[in-house]
Order: structure tokens, then C-alpha cells, then sequence
């Protein structure tokens, strides 16, 4: 069996030859996959290493190191599957809407949106729908809520700045999102100040300017760099007519954690949760039989 | 604070055995801090590290009558469950180490795959008959006594004194017409007039003032999503809440900054609107907001 090992702040994995026992999965999208391993590994294995168990090009297993003890050249691993990653996150306040007869607008939130793992889309789609911030996205991308410094205000706008979240951080140079909305990141602070809804980043701190009179003095905004806080889930096969059936009710979020959510959401609908390993991602999947 | 002065070298090949352990549950890199308020105006705050660059672990905490500016308690119990829990790898040293570190002293362990050592904090130390001397470093297993001082603490916990209601609440009725993306605001509802005593204010009791409003909608219109906005004095700063959804109660919004204590305010408005266009407007709704005055005792 081929393990690669992605140890944390490595760009790319180093890949080693185990004899290993298969990883345990269980069907229930409620439980996370384990992986165990006692051995020699030729390599350095870091706590939280990604864990990565193929062969023939099958991906079997995609997880961290959760537990590690090493002694001598002897090395004890346990590892989760990157799924349990998705009940470490918390959403921020958010919604889901439905539409009804009461409001006019042919933007119509549908189940297929809310699963949704892209960068929130600019134009309207074909449901007319836009700015739309997805389940998957928020959970890979939303930067957790807390209280971001004023760092300049010229009436009517804000500028505020998130500590430590500049380019040296896991932001990086992420796109960022506000409310779905793109804020393009300018080349300087100056420069920042001068747009109303734009972004910039030193080595060490984000700066984002509102338009206050879009954005107000909002409780807690949620603010997303996409892919910062990268779960490594993405969404995968939904069934039930996702792309057709418009949400009915909404749906309200607030510190609420996403495993849950999307598990229980796919439940609801009628539909069986299910991770699904492969080369790039860990897919949530959502259909109609047993996989 | 001043960086710890190790008193020993501890290089891996001169070891006997070195054993790293890493904790049973994994430091969180995020600790969200829920505090006071129902959830479109929940305090909150987070303390984390943004230049951790593996997997992301984020926890919450449940801080009961938790504010987040610098008179509340939320800032404070998180960064102090946040720094709690990021010791979570533990190494055992057995070997010939000179000099003997007690326990507090610090070490700094250089690992055989690693260019930069670890300073670490001795937690134990034994000592055995052929000389050799073993350390714990860095975390400490929990103990028996760990579980009864968590006890201990949870028996001795301050939160009924810190936030006990203060005087009568003040409530005000009336009608609100909720607007739209055309047609702006509507009509906004305005609380009339109300005074928050003056001896409310007084040191002693470090004042907060919070509010709850209510909107009750008529038969036949249902949940919407709608932005709800606090005005108090005209600046339209006092609260704006993105994500409410229309009919549901939004209570404890934190009013302290804005209040004028002593002093009559009349200029309370209350203003919503969907975000979609009403097909027809459904007119007025009944909407009750109610400010409470709170008592509390300081930390420091």
C-alpha cells in the first residue's frame, strides 16, 4: 500500500511503501474512517500530518494524524479521515431562504446551492441566483467571527483589520468574500482606503474596507478567504433533483457545526450521506441508494 | 513575559530513550467564544492562530453572560482556555542529563530530524538507581487531581453575581411596516420616549443595558430573510443585524455604548426589510421591544 505523507507547512507529500492493515470505514456518514499503524516509516511524521493510503491509483484512505507516539525508530500513528475535519468548523450566522409567493424576484435558492463548495458567484446564475455562499464553502473558507480592529474610518466607510491574517498567514493571497460579495485584494493600503469594498494584505495583517452604507455597523459579518481553512471535502454527488428542487423554509446557522449540518441536511432530504475518498478531495456525496 | 531560560541541552542521539506522545485530543488552532445574546446578536470572539498552516481545529466555548468588549468576561475566558490547551505533546527522556533540571526548570530538546530545538517545560522529573534521570516535558498527563480542582472550580464559579437584573424592564409596543429593496425601510417604529435611570449608572453596579425586540407577524406571512437595523439618535450605528429572519425574536443586543443615563431618549426606531420585493405589502406588523437594565460584578 502507498502512504503519503503530508506533513504541516509541506507543499507536497512524500510518498513511502507500508505494509499496513486497511483502514477501518464505516458506512454511517456520522462516523469518521480510522487508520492505525505501528511501524518504521522512512520519513518524519509530524502531528496533524495529512495522511493519504492509495493503491493501483484507489484512494482508500484521506486523513490526518490524530494521536502519534514515537519511540526510538518505532512510530504509532492514528489517524481520522479528513471528513472528521467538518465537525471542527463552525459556521458563522447564516441563512438559507426559501421563496414563496409573498416576494417577487425569480432568485430561487435550490438545494444544489446550499451544498455548494465554489467561490460564491458574481452573476446571477441560471436560478438568478448570485452572491451565494454555499455550505462547503463556508466551512473551507469562513474566517472564524471575532472582533476585527478599526484601523481607519472615513465617513461613510470602515476600514477594519484582522491581526495576524496578512500573507504570511494561511490566507495567503485567498480571494476573500464578504457576505458572498468579491473584494479584490489592492496592491496597497492606500490604495485599499481609496476603493470602497476591496482588501489588501501586508506580510502580517488583512485589511478590508466597507461601504458602510451596504454593510452598515453589522454584527459580525462573515468574511471568507476562499479555501483558507481548507477541510479538504468537497461536494460530490448530489441527488433528489438538488438542481430543481427549491428549499422550502429556510434554514438558520449560527456556531453550528457543519459535519452535523451536512449530514443531517442530506438526511432530511431523504438521501444517503456519504464520504467518498479519491486523488484530489474527500466528496460528500448525497444520493438516493445505499453506496 | 520574558522567554524561559533553559538551564540543559538535551540533543536526541545522546538520549536512551525518547518517547513524544501527542495528546488524546489535539490543541484547537481556533476557540470561538460564545457569549451573551440570542444568535443574530450573540457576543462573540475568537482567538487563534492564522500561521498555523496544517489541518484546522476549531472549538467552541460557552460563556454565559459573556460580553466582548473589555468590561465583559468573553475575551478573557477564551484566551484563557485558548492558552490552557495548547500544550498537547508530551515527551519522556530517559538518559545521563547534566545539569539535573527540577521541576519548572526548562529544557531545550534538540530532535535528530529537526534544525530548531524545542523549549520545554519539565513538568517531572525521577531519578534512577544507575543514574540516569527521566523527564516529562512539555504537556503533563492529567492526574486524579486534575479531575477534582476541575470539580473544584466549577463549584466556585461566579456567574449568578455577575449579571443579576436591575430594576424593572421598559417596554414599548406599537407597529412596524417592513420594507423591501424598492421601496427602502418602510415605516420605521419608534419607541417613544424612555429613561434609564441615573442610579443605574452608578459604579457599583457597572451597568448593562440590553435589548430584546419582537416582531409578531399577521396571519399569512410567513419567515423571510430580512436585515433588521437599531437606530438610537440617528447615526444608524446601534445594530444591523444581516442574516434575521423575519418573525424571529432577537433579544439581549448590547445598548450600553448609546444610552444616555438620567436623560429622556426619544429617538429609538426600529426599521426592517425583506430582501426580496414584496409582491403586496403586508402593512403593519405588531412589534414589542424591551430594554433591561443589568447589574454586575468586575473581574480583574
Amino acid at each position: 500500500m502507498q502512504m503519503e505523507v503530508l506533513n504541516p507547512g509541506q507543499s507536497a507529500p512524500v510518498i513511502v511503501d507500508v505494509n499496513a492493515e486497511a483502514p477501518n470505514r464505516p458506512v454511517d456518514a456520522h462516523r469518521y474512517s480510522t487508520f492505525n499503524f505501528t511501524g518504521r516509516i522512512e520519513v518524519p511524521v509530524r502531528p496533524y500530518a495529512r495522511i493519504f493510503l492509495s493503491e493501483d491509483g484507489q484512494y482508500y484512505f484521506r486523513g490526518y494524524v490524530y494521536y502519534m507516539k514515537r519511540q526510538g525508530e518505532k512510530i504509532t500513528i492514528q489517524c481520522r479521515g479528513e471528513e472528521e475535519l467538518a465537525w471542527h468548523r463552525y459556521s458563522p450566522r447564516h441563512g438559507w431562504t426559501g421563496s414563496g409567493s409573498q416576494t417577487l424576484g425569480a432568485s430561487e435558492i435550490r438545494i444544489t446551492h446550499i451544498f455548494e463548495d465554489g467561490a460564491p458567484s458574481q452573476t446571477p446564475d441560471y436560478w438568478s441566483v448570485v452572491h451565494n455562499s454555499g455550505a462547503i464553502f463556508l466551512m473551507n473558507s469562513a474566517i472564524p467571527q471575532t472582533i476585527w480592529p478599526v484601523y481607519n474610518v472615513t465617513y461613510p466607510n470602515w476600514c477594519f483589520k484582522l491581526v495576524g491574517g496578512g500573507t504570511n498567514s494561511r490566507l495567503g493571497t485567498a480571494p476573500i468574500y464578504v457576505e458572498g460579495l468579491y473584494f479584490p485584494r489592492k496592491g496597497s493600503i492606500s490604495e485599499c482606503l481609496a476603493n470602497l469594498n476591496s482588501a489588501y494584505a501586508d506580510a502580517l495583517d488583512l485589511y478590508i474596507q466597507f461601504d458602510w452604507t451596504t454593510y452598515m455597523a453589522s454584527y459580525f459579518l462573515h468574511i471568507s478567504a476562499l479555501n483558507a481553512f481548507d477541510t479538504g471535502i468537497r461536494r460530490g454527488n448530489i441527488d433528489h433533483d438538488a438542481a430543481s428542487i427549491p428549499i422550502d423554509g429556510n434554514i438558520q446557522m449560527n456556531v453550528n457545526c457543519w459535519g452535523d449540518f451536512l449530514v443531517n441536511l442530506a438526511e432530511t432530504l431523504g438521501l444517503t450521506p456519504h464520504w467518498r475518498y479519491e486523488a484530489d478531495h474527500t466528496y460528500f456525496d448525497a444520493i438516493n441508494e445505499a453506496p | 513575559m520574558t522567554q524561559p531560560n533553559p538551564i540543559v541541552d538535551l540533543y536526541e542521539p545522546d538520549l536512551n530513550s525518547l518517547i513524544i506522545e501527542t495528546a488524546g485530543v489535539p490543541h484547537p488552532h481556533c476557540i470561538i467564544g460564545q457569549g451573551y445574546g440570542s444568535r443574530d446578536c450573540q457576543q462573540k470572539y475568537s482567538v487563534m492562530d492564522l500561521s498555523w498552516k496544517g489541518p484546522w481545529f476549531e472549538e467552541t466555548l460557552n460563556v454565559e453572560n459573556g460580553f466582548m468588549d473589555n468590561g465583559g468576561i468573553l475575551k478573557k475566558m477564551v484566551a484563557s482556555q485558548y492558552a490552557d490547551r495548547q500544550a498537547d505533546t508530551r515527551y519522556q527522556v530517559v538518559g545521563r542529563i547534566w545539569p539535573r533540571p527540577r521541576p519548572g526548570d526548562y529544557a531545550r530538546l534538540w530532535l535528530a530530524d529537526e534544525s530548531v530545538a524545542r523549549v520545554l517545560q519539565v513538568q517531572s522529573v525521577q531519578l534512577y538507581p544507575s543514574g540516569k534521570v527521566g523527564l516529562e516535558l512539555g504537556r503533563r498527563v492529567q492526574d486524579e487531581i486534575d479531575a477534582f480542582n476541575a470539580k473544584k472550580d466549577l463549584e466556585n464559579v461566579l456567574l449568578d453575581q455577575y449579571f443579576t437584573e436591575c430594576g424593572n424592564s421598559i417596554s414599548s409596543s406599537g407597529k412596524i411596516t417592513i420594507g423591501d429593496p424598492t421601496s427602502g425601510w418602510g415605516t420605521p417604529f419608534s419607541a417613544g420616549s424612555f429613561t434609564i435611570p441615573s442610579k443605574v449608572n452608578n459604579p457599583d453596579n457597572n451597568c448593562r443595558v440590553t435589548m430584546d425586540i419582537s416582531i409578531r407577524l399577521a396571519t399569512g406571512i410567513w419567515q423571510e430573510e430580512a436585515v433588521l437595523l437599531v437606530d438610537l439618535g440617528g447615526t444608524l450605528q446601534n445594530g444591523y443585524f444581516n442574516h434575521y429572519v423575519l418573525g424571529d425574536t432577537v433579544s439581549g443586543i448590547d445598548m450600553t455604548p448609546y444610552i444616555d443615563f438620567g436623560h429622556a431618549q426619544t429617538n429609538l426606531k426600529i426599521y426592517c426589510k425583506v430582501r426580496r420585493n414584496w409582491s403586496s405589502n403586508p402593512g403593519a406588523q405588531d412589534i414589542t421591544v424591551t430594554l433591561h437594565a443589568w447589574r454586575r460584578v468586575v473581574f480583574a
